[in-house]
């Protein structure tokens, strides 16, 4: 449903939103919610950096294979995760936002590690983790395809990334609980979530590694395949 | 003007391959055109033709007109007017809610707002489907889902809709539903249909004209009497009508041709052959040595759902080809994941070759003894090409009764149904099992991929092997057991050789066999027939 | 549908925007009280299934904070006892619990969220963003039911085929990464069959518009404009301060005289918006079903 029929003041809007109304959002914020301006402001720069990629992700116009392979890739994530969750920590929603996103695109792989967290989520629970997680995911899938060209049948630097954005992704959010429950940097609280963590972060970080190693070759060879017979 | 007008029209797949040669077709407003063929005769690129948005990729010659107009240059709002319900129910939906689904075409299309609410309260209405509005997708069974694919063409107004294979996937019971909607909307609304199938039995009959392709070309076109009597000399066409057409064949094909059980009755009561009145029952076929025994055998999937398998008996001899038939629902193929023990019941046992199943440990059931091939066979492939997939699991190809050279370089998802079943076969003979499962190995085969891999189990049988079908296909079934049973409510309720059993069946049994029943005793199959109307020969 | 539920999911998002919001980012321990007791309320009354032990989280984090802060964190002048030569205080301890009650009225927030909020409205709300994500969504969830059960499939298939060595937790990882594979191959095989089923449909990657599942009515504007106005009217006096609160090195609160009543009564009133009007709803069904 289109609230603003008017083609025109659409696109007038769609700059001005990330331009004019996200600082403001976030200045404006602040002001109001000063006691807790730091969580205030991880929030809403997540949530809003998650917009901003789902409009310009509506404006372009994608090619309908590349749309479906898109929601094929988020929904095989959350199955995932749902499947592996009999060995704790282990996850493929990282590996799989990786690979696909090698292959499909900087944009796509925001949206595919974006959406895996919301539709995951909503079979996990959803909270006030939600965006963070989606925007931890999504950048992950973000970097791996602007970098795609270095990584491109390179099994060894994909696992290496895998195996990092394992750690970045417990390390940031431990940086996020931790501003979430001081609003301030408290070192050794972080440093003692850390710690508490590092058997869980080793086991994620590992398993990404495993997981990209196992599945780089057939994710290539597949979507390959079909790239060759349909032309996506 | 006619709806389609095609001249001349060829295709040629980038790769060289040239799939079809100078169709000349004519499909007017309110035509029920039923296209047959075997598998890989263009059937399914000539449909993609005509619907501009699945244009395969490849060189074409020749023209299509849609109502007078080239069908390249139809404006994007046009493919509202040209419908089009693929194969695959699980696939062809794209949303996770029953309504999303049939507003999904309206929405492509902006629809105006209450146009959409308008259209939706009609469509469900008249498929009387409301009572789904929020359901799961994901919750229908097959039928129910190519019965929304549909719908949700439907929505849109189209002037025609073209299904390729659309009940292919489907049991016996949803296929001839599906088709009796698909005559509905033909009679009702004039609604024009084309259509491609493989089981021909229920479809012919309803058609008002037929056309027959191969390898690319017309070879017959017309009313579809008229255009059946063209193809009867060609065998292969022939094995894959209806009965009542084989049996209109083997009496000489006089006359006008029956299409369906009544009329073939009538034709075989005017022209009754002077021989043979009664067939024997053949002798048990398999050995008499127990390999499989299942004792009131019970199992649930949850504490508070109903036994899917109660008090089930059954035997299985060494070296036969047991059929087990049956509807959707009645625990066949529970019965088999049960003997394959993927599912544990809760009650009785199952002894393999005298032993209880529960003391074979780790592998010891899987490796040289018991083997099971799934109702999905995609799900055994591994690998990129035919040959890596046989490499890997050790396949010894001078062992199997067939030959699959030809598609070693291929990948298993671009071999046809016939192909995929007969590789997954390979597979799975590999590690040298003496008990067979199979879960309906015919879904999806056209007639001749059907009689091939019927050859290959009974060449298998010779070698000793016990094979265990579980089915809805009556006809193969007739021609493939050695016993066949039907399972009802998770327990087998009769268990006979095949003529017996579809002889004295009246609903579930085939089509030659509700032909002649109480005319010609104990013929099932077109085989039987010919044997009887030729004097035993 | 009556209730809560019944109101348009996008007035419906909006409203769980702003009171979490309002109430997560801010320190004030009434403001947080008021929250956790408003989202109590609602979970109490909202006329689903619900189940237990979605009060075991919030407790166990409540505690944690509570006994965990003082830990950390030794700010604060009221020393209660020396732990290590760490000073353990009064403030810390305290500033610890608020935040657990502040975590936990979002937790329930959340838990009512989830149990009003079906997919479809999710969809619907996340159209008035972008309809493209919207249909990634609804695909998705399409998707994943399809592919849990094929996995299954493949699971079967794989054991029969005599794949599985030993129940180890490496080769059971190795047999998951190998359905994952396998599961891989045929969807994206299978792609192609959906993507055709949507072209043909007439989907072309460019504009598309939503089916009006929900309505917009007068009273889901009214609730919409009633959650506004007390947002702002909490959120105003709160930028100047209103709210302020300090727990270090003491506990300390300002009290603004009519802009802090206006902050604390317009916070109240928006926590209890969805359960009175539950309240009021019902009250009116029964005075309906009265008369059948």
């Amino acid at each position: 449903m289109r609230v603003i029929q008017n083609e025109k003041l659409r696109t007038v809007l769609s700059y001005l939103i990330p331009f004019v109304l996200i600082p403001a959002v976030v200045i404006g914020g602040i002001a109001v919610f000063r006691s807790r301006g730091y969580s205030y402001l991880i929030f809403a720069v997540s949530a809003l950096t998650i917009l901003l990629f789902v409009c310009g992700f509506d404006r372009r116009k994608t090619g309908t294979r590349r749309l479906v392979l898109v929601a094929a890739f988020v929904a095989l994530a959350s199955a995932g995760r749902a499947a592996f969750s009999f060995i704790p920590g282990v996850n493929p929603v990282t590996a799989v936002t990786i690979l696909a996103a090698v292959y499909l695109g900087g944009e796509a792989g925001f949206m595919i590690g974006a959406f895996s967290a919301l539709v995951s989520n909503i079979f996990a629970g959803q909270g006030v983790w939600t965006p963070f997680q989606m925007f931890a995911w999504g950048m992950i899938g973000l970097f791996a395809g602007i970098f795609a060209k270095y990584f491109e049948g390179r099994k060894l630097r994909l696992c290496v990334y895998a195996f990092f954005c394992g750690i970045f992704y417990s390390l940031i959010m431990d940086v996020w609980t931790t501003l979430w429950t001081y609003d301030a940097f408290n070192l050794p609280f972080y440093l003692a979530s850390i710690t508490s963590a590092v058997p869980y972060t080793a086991v994620y970080a590992v398993s990404n590694a495993a997981f990209v190693w196992l599945m780089a070759k057939p994710f290539s060879e597949k979507l390959g395949r079909i790239k060759l017979k349909y032309g996506i | 003007m006619a709806l389609f007008d095609i001249k001349n029209l060829s295709f040629a797949y980038p790769a060289g391959k040239r799939i079809l040669r100078d169709v000349t077709l004519t499909v007017e407003q309110g035509d029920f055109l039923v296209l047959c063929g075997p598998t890989g005769s263009g059937k399914t690129t000539l449909l993609k033709l005509l619907k501009p948005e699945l244009f395969p990729l490849g060189e074409k010659s020749g023209e299509v007109l849609f109502e007078g107009a080239d069908i390249n240059a139809l404006p994007p709002e046009a493919s509202c007017r040209i419908g089009f319900v693929q194969q695959s129910p699980e696939h062809q939906i794209v949303t996770d809610k029953v309504w999303h689904e049939i507003a999904f075409g309206m929405e492509n299309m902006c629809f105006d707002k209450m146009l959409m609410k308008r259209r939706m309260a009609e469509i469900m209405s008249y498929f009387s489907i409301d009572s789904q509005f929020d359901t799961n997708t994901s919750d229908l069974s097959g039928g129910q889902k190519q019965m929304i694919s549909l719908a949700s063409v439907l929505v849109m107004d189209p002037k025609v809709i073209i299904l390729d294979e659309p009940t292919s996937q489907l049991d016996p019971v949803s296929a001839s539903g599906f088709l009796q909607t698909l005559k509905k909307l033909n009679d009702e609304l004039g609604l024009t249909i084309i259509i491609t199938e493989h089981r021909l039995e229920n479809v012919i009959p309803l058609g008002s004209k037929l056309c027959v392709i191969e390898d690319g070309s017309v070879t017959a076109l017309g009313e579809t009497k008229q255009a059946i009597k063209e193809i009867l000399s060609n065998e292969k066409i022939r094995r894959s009508m209806p009965g009542s057409v084989q049996i209109f064949h083997t009496l000489g094909a006089n006359g006008e041709c029956p299409l369906n059980v009544p009329q073939g009755r009538a034709y075989l009561k005017n022209n009754m052959p002077q021989s043979i009145r009664e067939l024997p029952e053949e002798e048990q076929q398999g050995g008499s040595e127990t390999e499989i025994k299942i004792k009131n055998l019970c199992l649930r999937y949850s504490k508070n759902s109903p036994d899917v398998l109660n008090q089930l008996n059954l035997t299985v001899y060494k070296n036969e080809i047991l059929c087990v038939l049956g509807a959707n629902g009645s625990g066949k193929t529970t019965l088999l994941n049960a003997v394959a023990n993927l599912v544990t019941p809760y009650a009785g046992k199952i002894e393999i070759k005298g032993k209880n199943i529960k003391k074979y440990r780790g592998q010891e059931l899987y490796n040289n003894l018991l083997a099971m091939l799934p109702q999905d066979v995609e799900t055994v492939f591994l690998r990129n090409t035919l040959q890596e997939e046989f490499e890997k699991a050790g396949v010894d190809p001078t062992d199997l009764p067939y030959d699959l050279s030809y598609a070693y370089s291929t990948h298993p998802y671009d071999l046809s149904g016939g192909e995929q079943q007969l590789a997954a076969l390979a597979v799975v003979l590999a590690s040298k099992p003496e008990i067979l499962l199979l879960d309906e190995p015919t879904k999806g085969l056209d007639n001749g991929a059907k009689a091939t891999l019927c050859k290959a189990l009974r060449a298998l049988k010779e070698k000793g092997k016990t094979i265990v079908i579980v089915t809805h296909d009556v006809e193969f079934a007739a021609r493939c057991a050695d016993r066949a049973a039907m399972m009802f409510r998770g327990e087998i309720t009769c268990i006979e050789t095949p003529r017996r059993f579809f002889t004295d069946n009246i609903f579930y049994t085939t089509s030659v066999a509700k032909i002649t029943a109480g005319l010609i005793e104990g013929a099932v199959t077109p085989e039987d027939f010919e044997y009887c109307a030729g004097g035993g020969k | 549908m009556t209730g809560f539920g019944s109101i348009n999911p996008a007035a419906v998002f909006a409203y769980f925007l702003c009171v979490t919001v309002s109430g997560i980012f801010t320190l004030n321990p009434i403001i947080s009280v008021i929250s956790l007791a408003g989202a109590l309320l609602l979970w109490a009354v909202l006329p689903v299934a619900k189940n237990k032990r979605t009060h075991i989280y919030p407790v166990l984090l409540t505690l944690f904070c509570a006994v965990g802060n003082p830990l950390f964190s030794h700010n604060g002048e009221t020393v209660l006892l020396v732990i290590n030569n760490n000073p353990i205080t009064l403030q810390s301890t305290l500033y610890g619990l608020f935040i657990g009650i502040m975590l936990s009225a979002a937790v329930y927030w959340f838990s009512s969220f989830s149990l009003i909020v079906s997919s479809d409205k999710i969809i619907y709300t996340l159209g008035f963003i972008s309809q493209k994500a919207a249909l990634v969504l609804t695909m998705a969830l399409r998707f994943v039911p399809l592919y849990i059960r094929k996995a299954r499939q493949i699971n079967g298939t794989q054991k029969a085929l005599g794949l599985y060595k030993d129940e180890t937790i490496i080769t059971r990882f190795r047999g998951g990464v190998r359905v994952f594979s396998v599961l891989m191959t045929n969807m994206i095989e299978k792609t192609i069959i959906t993507s055709d089923s949507m072209a043909a449909r007439g989907y072309s990657g460019g504009k598309r518009s939503g089916y009006p599942l929900f309505k917009f009515t007068f009273k889901d504007a009214v609730f919409l404009a009633v959650t506004v106005f007390l947002t702002l009217l909490t959120a105003v006096p709160q930028a100047k301060g209103a709210l302020d609160f300090n727990f270090y090195p003491h506990i300390d609160i300002t009290f603004y005289g009519v802009s802090s009543v206006a902050a604390y009564t317009g916070y109240a009133l928006l926590c209890l918006c969805p359960s009175v009007y539950e309240g009021s709803d019902r009250l009116k069904w029964h005075y309906l079903i009265s008369r059948i």
